[in-house]
């Protein structure tokens, strides 16, 4: 069954025009993102990944600008939006947690106030409600004594509480989409299994969809639904979680695939199947497709020409013209 | 019989926290607390943990770039604990350190070649073309073009960078080196190749490396054997595989439960502890992990349990882990 589409990104293009020449930081990404569905976007660093998701919000600073696409939520576009309406949207309707807890929260405030600050601008209550709401809100993300908590000040939790508040006060207004961006990296791996579980736990009850901004492949393996895989800017492979790890075609997903270390191999110790040669510079992009200097399949037609984010089978799309043929998938 | 290159014995490293008019120590952190373990000849030690575990400062402290407030390393049958820096010299050519952030750890003003080429000058090796024969010869090994000898830091990526420190480490032959998560700052395609330099420079320079990394799933490709480093505490030792197939502490069955796996079709049973790990200044009583087992009793509060070979080199600190690994674990009431 077909659910309700959330959020469309169509050919949308964020380039930043520095003093150097211009990057194209995002280079004509097209995603679907439907109700209730986790899409994970994933990708290294420099790959559009971030500022993506920025653009979304209408987030990207100087000298980043939009240079053309449409943003579709609920049908309509955000890039033609007033940035009156555009603050209505931003923690209400679309909640956003990064990567960093202690920069993203203010230092001077205290967690419930920050927390509290989301519900009255976006809800119509007054203060004893949104007090109410909050210290609800902080229980639901399992921050031990809420009450006590609400007056404590970022510095005075770890990453992992940090990150819980963090999640309440995206939480709070009931998003239909949360974009997370990053949201464990900076975490332990048991704080992270807390936080991963957390997620999945609200994304159940409240019914939201959530844009998942990873470097970790393991993650998305975890909580997507879907998963795109990003390079330098462009989308080069879109489809079910579990197609892109039992059936990835895109030499460079095939590539980042093979290259995690194994948690179940026998065969430690040997070399493992790296990507050769490393990102190109924003400044001086290659010629073609992007990813030909380092793909061990790159002819002279992906030498000259950028190829299109083709279907190859239902619900799986790929931007190469020698995709992987591969029925058993990556073993692992 | 494999020859023990390095031997830690109760090392210990508690930092003061000053506080007051004149700066007193008021506490102490302590970040290593008695920690045992050796590494063999020509093998890869890993030390894991958690932020705060003291895996890093335990790295430092055997190289002797932090001083150890109590204990005994023994290098090659040598006690260096309390070497001066002068007598450590000497040693330092066979002790060598990768630092994890390769940004921080090369000196902007200079260029690569004279980088890699400084500890041969530190070292009196040789006359300057015999020092820039072997900087071209490291850089050729790592995987760097000898022709950017003279670019600086800034010109490289981050995975090139990591190559200059690992050039300016092997440079001078040494015969361990400690790897301070080599690559964690590395995206995913050039963490593999940077990990693939590494384990041939092991096969190539008959190294040995004491691995310090988070990152389990690369912690199990390159090790020999492992020690789990919780709150300054060493948890459990064992060979890679046996560590990972058959863990017995409750705390490395928490945290090897914890690893995503990149396979969506595979679901784990997961143990979610509970909590945060406790402040270092002020460690719980007995054992340091009780606040977060789910197994703990009351004796676990009262005596920290000793780290104990339970049987072929298999260690572990934990008042319910037998001897041939039998476990007596009841749930918490």
């Amino acid at each position: 069954m077909e659910k309700e589409l959330l959020l469309e990104i169509k050919d949308l293009k964020t380039y930043f025009y520095t003093d150097d020449g211009i990057v194209k930081a995002v280079d004509g990404i097209n995603l679907k993102l439907h109700k209730s569905e986790v899409l994970g976007l994933v990708g290294e660093s420099g790959c559009g990944k971030s500022v993506a998701s920025l653009s979304v919000l209408r987030l990207v600073d100087q000298p980043g600008k939009n240079a053309g696409g449409e943003i579709l939520f609920k049908g309509e576009d955000l890039l033609k939006k007033s940035e009156e309406e555009m603050r209505k949207i931003r923690g209400s309707e679309i909640a956003m947690i990064f990567q960093e807890p202690m920069t993203a929260l203010n230092p001077v405030y205290t967690i419930g106030n920050q927390v509290m600050e989301a519900i009255l601008i976006h809800q119509d209550v007054n203060e004893e409600e949104a007090k109410k709401k909050t210290i609800e809100m902080l229980e639901l993300v399992g921050i031990p004594d809420p009450e006590k908590r609400f007056n404590e000040y970022p510095h005075e939790m770890s990453g992992g509480m940090r990150q819980r508040a963090m999640i309440a006060m995206a939480m709070s207004c009931n998003p239909d989409l949360l974009i997370s961006d990053e949201a464990t990296t900076a975490l332990d791996v048991t704080i992270q299994a807390q936080i991963l579980e957390l997620m999945k736990d609200l994304q159940k009850k409240i019914d939201t969809a959530i844009l998942f901004i990873t470097h970790d492949l393991a993650l998305v393996a975890e909580m997507a639904d879907t998963v795109a895989v990003a390079y330098m800017g462009k989308i080069v492979e879109y489809s079910s979680v579990k197609n892109i790890f039992k059936d990835p075609r895109h030499p460079y997903t095939y590539g980042l695939l093979k290259s995690i270390p194994s948690l179940i191999s026998k065969k430690t110790k040997q070399p493992l199947p790296a990507i050769e040669g490393m990102i190109p510079s924003p400044y001086s992009m290659p010629k073609g497709c992007y990813f030909h200097p380092r793909c061990p399949f790159a002819t002279d037609e992906c030498r000259k020409n950028m190829p299109e984010l083709k279907e190859i089978k239902p619900g799986h799309l790929i931007r190469c013209f020698h995709p992987i043929e591969n029925d058993k998938g990556v073993s692992k | 019989m494999k020859k023990s290159i390095l031997e830690v014995k109760n090392l210990k490293k508690y930092f003061p926290v000053v506080g007051g008019v004149f700066s007193k120590p008021i506490a102490w952190v302590k970040a290593v607390d008695d920690v045992s373990f050796n590494i063999f000849e020509g093998e890869t030690f890993s030390l894991v943990g958690e932020s705060g575990s003291g895996k890093t400062t335990t790295g430092k402290t055997i190289l002797k770039l932090i001083e150890p407030t109590a204990g005994q390393i023994i290098a090659e049958d040598i006690d260096i604990t309390n070497y001066s820096a002068s007598e450590m010299r000497p040693l330092r050519r066979d002790m060598q350190i990768i630092f994890q952030d390769p940004y921080g750890s090369l000196n902007p003003r200079l260029p690569v070649g004279e980088i890699i080429r400084e500890p041969l000058v530190v070292h009196r090796v040789g006359n300057k073309k015999e020092q820039e024969e072997r900087v071209v010869e490291a850089m050729q090994v790592v995987g760097l073009r000898p022709e950017y000898l003279r670019r600086y830091p800034h010109e490289f990526s981050g995975g090139q960078r990591q190559r200059v420190g690992i050039a300016r480490a092997i440079v001078l032959n040494p015969k361990f080196i400690v790897a301070d998560e080599p690559v964690s700052a590395l995206d995913a395609s050039i963490q593999s190749q940077v990990l693939n330099l590494l384990m041939d420079l092991q096969q190539k320079l008959s190294l040995t490396y004491l691995f310090v990394a988070h990152n389990l799933a690369v912690v199990r490709h390159v090790s020999d054997r492992i020690g789990v480093m919780y709150l300054g505490k060493l948890m459990e030792i064992a060979d890679t595989m046996e560590l990972f197939n058959n863990p017995l502490h409750p705390y490395t069955q928490a945290l090897l439960s914890a690893i995503p796996i990149p396979d969506p079709e595979i679901k784990k049973e997961r143990i979610i502890l509970e909590g945060d790990i406790p402040s270092p200044i002020n460690p719980p009583s007995g054992c340091v992990f009780r606040t977060r087992c789910i197994y703990a009793q009351d004796i676990c509060a009262e005596k920290m349990p000793q780290l104990v070979d339970i049987g072929s080199g298999h260690f572990t600190a934990c008042h319910f882990v037998k001897k041939g690994g039998k476990t007596e674990f009841t749930k918490k009431s």
